[in-house]
């Protein structure tokens, strides 16, 4: 989704939520997630998930959300960051799930070629690893001022908001 | 397939630590899938919308939907667009999942 796409899609949020309501954004950090081959007590990194967009996508998501907040329409209120961690018996499995699930995911041939002969190094004990890095944000939907509504909807920059496209004009009044 | 995705439940811990308790509450989730993440809280809240524009995702998401959440978990195939240009209802809780 474009910038500009996610920008719109939070300002729809804000018009769904109930005042004072939460959005709970949760998204990849944007990290090249480690792949390793786990043979028995070991870990040994093979190389790293990539992407034909480069994780630019989840870059623009911070930004989005951090427009979101300074247009006003959320306050952050927590973010943390967890690792989502995929466990595989083969790297087939990995592959196909991943392929399924994460459509402009690539990993190399290189690395294939590698875990897989890690894991037919082993007879047993052995699996392969994807860790990924996510943020969790939690926003409060924060009230359009009254005074901004008798204002005739204002932008950010105190002028009126050209990119409202007049569906749900009243939620979507942009104050600082 | 032996695939075993977050087996800690790290996504759904952090996601009652953020958001705190569902139950009761109305929520949207936005991006669902195939439902991953709404099996995890959906027998909480006292209402779940899921969306999700893939067609296929949305199938597998009813297919496996459990008998008892019938009527109280929903799920659309429908982007976030349609969506809200048709809603009728406010949520006291949205979950962008892996969406934006």
């Amino acid at each position: 989704m474009p910038a500009e796409g996610m920008v719109h899609a939070l300002k729809q949020i804000h018009s769904l939520l109930q005042p004072g309501g939460l959005l709970i954004d949760i998204h990849p950090s944007g990290e090249p997630p480690p792949i390793h081959v786990r043979l028995a007590e070991q870990q040994i990194c093979v190389g790293w998930v990539n992407e034909e967009s480069e994780f630019v996508s989840y870059f623009q998501t911070d930004t989005a959300l951090a427009e979101a907040v300074k247009n006003g329409w959320f306050r952050q209120e927590q973010q943390t960051r967890f690792a989502f961690v995929t466990f595989a018996d083969t790297l087939y499995e990995l592959h196909d799930h991943l392929a399924q699930n994460w459509e402009d995911m690539i990993i190399d041939q290189q690395i294939m070629t590698q875990a897989d002969d890690l894991l037919r190094s082993a007879e047993a004990d052995k699996e392969v690893i994807v860790r990924e890095w996510i943020k969790m944000t939690a926003l409060r939907q924060q009230p359009i001022p009254t005074a901004a509504i008798d204002s005739g909807n204002p932008g950010t920059d105190g002028k009126p908001d050209s990119r409202v496209d007049g569906k749900n004009e009243d939620t979507i009044i942009v104050v600082e | 397939m032996a695939v075993r995705l977050d087996p800690e439940d790290s996504e759904m811990n952090t996601l009652y630590r953020l958001a705190g308790d569902l139950s009761g509450k109305m929520v949207l989730e936005v991006g669902c899938g195939d439902g991953r993440l709404t099996w995890g809280y959906g027998h909480k809240p006292a209402l779940v919308h899921a969306l999700d524009p893939k067609t296929e995702k949305i199938a597998a998401a009813k297919r496996t939907l459990p008998p008892q959440w019938y009527g109280r978990v929903k799920f659309f195939a429908t982007s976030l667009e349609e969506f809200a240009a048709a809603a009728n209802q406010r949520y006291d809780v949205a979950i962008l999942s892996w969406s934006l």
